[in-house]
């Protein structure tokens, strides 16, 4: 049963039921402790409060605790069986409410493959599918051999092999399934990048993941702080003690070994990240401990994202993100698609990954007309704070909330010089951010909704807001030019309203 | 471009009017209780006055103001291709939705619209949903009717 035998698949009709390889037990062992956990810690801590910790009865309550999980978990193990026919999945699982999912391969938007440490060291991996509905994954296999994974896109790909769409999109000619040939025998990439280790380095000491690392270490103080005043005796260590420059060389260690932990877990995640196209499929492969594979339809991305942030900037580096309806990854509403690349190199890599959308030039930019729009909010805030901090803070506070207006100014006033647009056949793109820099690619045909919005102030200047609406993993995923010229407003709504053709 | 010309039911302006009666009414039994508790415990008077003020403020919007410009600035037209909506007190929004990306039509109604016999049409694309409120059961029942018989099954899957 647990062992696949192609030829017995062959000549069946009716799918093979399948089972979990057995490593995965653990994982559903786990699963079990996860819902056991408050009953059982309710039942002991009961017996115990009422009858007291004795020896041998109190081991022998633990033992048979940690043994009914087991068995829960190995049940449910049992339970959970699945089966793989021609461009359909069907899970079966639970004990008592029995629960079946299927899923058909038009549907599919993204197949996940992830392998932790525990799953490497037995060769196994944790396969998820994603359809457009829905947060989480339909379909989540922890534990299965390579060939198997194989197997499974091999039969969900068969079935999506003879798409038009996505023939139509990249003008390449579909890869033929080779139906006839072993699960192992894959088409091989028409086109291929790998992170160089470079790039990788650049990339991870210039992330954002900092800013998580200290969010954490700040918790973890918060939560550690009566414990360490203990053992290190900070009540005795007064603010007058710690000297000025003391104090810098602290804040500079935490800030260095928080950007040293960050830059691991960079590497750790993108490692060898890897990016395939086959025919109409994309592939990204990445991660040193965790492997992690990602497969997912072309035609399902709906807009890219090219990011530059504050560091990458002055170098020329950008990020690509994808929007895909269903699918997020870890990151809210888009994709990473590759990590790291030069803004040169751009045209190229849309051109080899993602025929269907280009670099946009020729870029509107917004009328000075729209310079107060942006900048009042902040105006309004930085005078609030500074008028709060006169009345309230007296002294050396000020020159902060002064350096705040300052900074809050700086970023209404780059984001009004970044701002901006442009058409080019029928892809619209939108620039935005501000310190960080940042360009959406939309294929007109993506967009579900759009809408323009005036408020008052807007109406006085005939300025307009314009706002599109695409599927992304959460939610929508929504972009908007705040300001722009009424008339302009209206010309893009038209465009977008054009039927494409 | 054309603006959208429809009104939706004048019946709406009442049926949401009675909402606003009814959370006027949970106001004052917030503020009466606020009150109770004052005067047995001894808090200082100024918190339940500024609240019945406060009570007292929202509730006249609520009921007399925002029903009235709510209505008179919705507006919304189902043509062929695409569904135009036009809404927005402070912020006048216009919001273009293309009959082949809508998924699916509702209807519902909550008890205020059931009262006068109104109904909120709201239909669903892949990236959220949009509703024009308050058409009478006849009308919804149309806009339904027609936008499902517009939006063919979409060429373009996600």
């Amino acid at each position: 049963m647990k062992n696949y035998n192609p030829e017995t698949q062959r000549t069946d009709t009716s799918p093979v039921k399948q089972r979990l390889h057995i490593v995965s037990l653990i994982f559903f062992i786990g699963g079990a402790v996860k819902n056991f956990i408050y009953p059982l810690a309710a039942l002991l801590i009961s017996y115990f409060v009422r009858n007291g910790i004795e020896g041998i009865w109190s081991s022998g309550i633990i033992a048979l605790a940690a043994l009914l999980i087991i068995v829960a978990g190995y049940i449910s193990w049992l339970r959970f069986t699945y089966s793989v026919q021609d461009g359909m999945v069907n899970i079966e699982s639970g004990v008592f409410v029995r629960k079946n999912v299927w899923v058909s391969s038009d549907r599919v938007q993204s197949v996940d493959l992830t392998a932790g440490v525990l799953h490497r060291m037995f060769g196994i991996l944790k396969l998820q599918i994603q359809t457009a509905g829905g947060n989480q994954a339909e379909v989540i296999l922890n534990g299965i051999s390579k060939a198997e994974s194989n197997r499974i896109q091999e039969a969900l790909l068969r079935k999506t092999q003879p798409d038009v769409h996505a023939a139509a999109n990249t003008e390449e000619p579909v890869v033929q399934a080779p139906a006839e040939q072993g699960a192992n025998a894959r088409p091989d990439a028409d086109e291929k990048l790998q992170l160089t280790g470079r790039n990788l380095f650049i990339y991870s000491i210039t992330s954002g993941t900092i800013g998580i690392v200290l969010a954490v270490i700040g918790a973890a103080y918060s939560q550690l702080h009566k414990w360490l005043n203990q053992a290190l005796d900070l009540d005795h260590m007064t603010w007058e003690q710690l000297t000025l420059w003391k104090g810098t060389l602290f804040a500079a260690g935490l800030l260095l070994a928080a950007w040293i932990i960050a830059v691991f877990i960079t590497i750790q995640k993108e490692y060898g990240f890897t990016l395939e196209r086959t025919g109409g499929r994309l592939k990204m492969e990445r991660g040193l401990l965790e492997r992690k594979e990602v497969s997912i339809k072309l035609r399902r991305i709906q807009a890219i994202q090219l990011q530059k942030n504050l560091l990458r900037r002055p170098f020329g580096f950008v990020s690509v993100y994808a929007v895909i309806a269903g699918y997020s990854g870890k990151d809210d509403k888009s994709a990473l698609l590759f990590p790291l690349i030069r803004e040169q190199e751009l045209d190229a890599f849309l051109q080899r990954f993602v025929p269907h959308l280009k670099v946009s030039q020729d870029w509107e930019t917004l009328s000075g007309k729209a310079l107060t729009s942006y900048l009042w909010p902040s105006l309004l805030v930085s005078a609030l704070i500074t008028g709060l901090t006169l009345s309230l803070l007296p002294g050396p506070w000020i020159w902060l909330a002064l350096a705040l207006s300052a900074l809050m100014l700086l970023y209404s006033w780059l984001q009004y010089k970044e701002t901006a647009w442009s058409i080019q056949g029928d892809q619209l793109a939108i620039r935005y951010g501000a310190f960080n820099r940042c360009q959406a690619l939309v294929p007109k045909r993506k967009i579900q909704w759009h809408s323009t919005s005036q408020h008052f102030f807007q109406r006085r200047k005939q300025l307009a807001s314009l706002k599109v609406a695409l599927p992304s993993g959460k939610g929508a995923a929504k972009y908007s030019i705040l300001h722009l010229p009424e008339e302009t407003a209206i010309q893009l709504k038209q465009w977008i309203t054009q039927r494409h053709g | 471009m054309n603006e959208p010309k429809k009104r939706i039911d004048g019946k709406a302006l009442y049926a949401w009017r009675l909402a606003a009666w009814v959370s006027a009414a949970v106001y004052f039994v917030i503020v009466a209780a606020l009150v109770v508790l004052t005067w047995k415990f001894g808090w200082p008077w100024w918190i339940a006055a500024a609240a019945a003020g406060a009570a007292i403020l929202a509730a006249i919007i609520e009921i007399m103001i925002l029903p009235r410009l709510h209505y008179e600035q919705w507006r919304y037209e189902i043509l062929e291709e695409e569904i135009e909506l036009r809404h927005g007190i402070f912020i006048r929004k216009r919001t273009t939705i293309p009959m082949l990306r809508i998924q699916h039509v509702d209807t519902k109604q909550g008890p205020f619209l059931r009262k006068y016999g109104l109904a909120t049409v709201s239909f669903a694309t892949a990236a959220g949903s949009h509703e024009i409120p308050a058409l009478t059961q006849q009308d919804a029942e149309s806009v339904r009717n027609q936008i499902a018989a517009l939006a063919r099954v979409s060429d373009e899957e996600l």
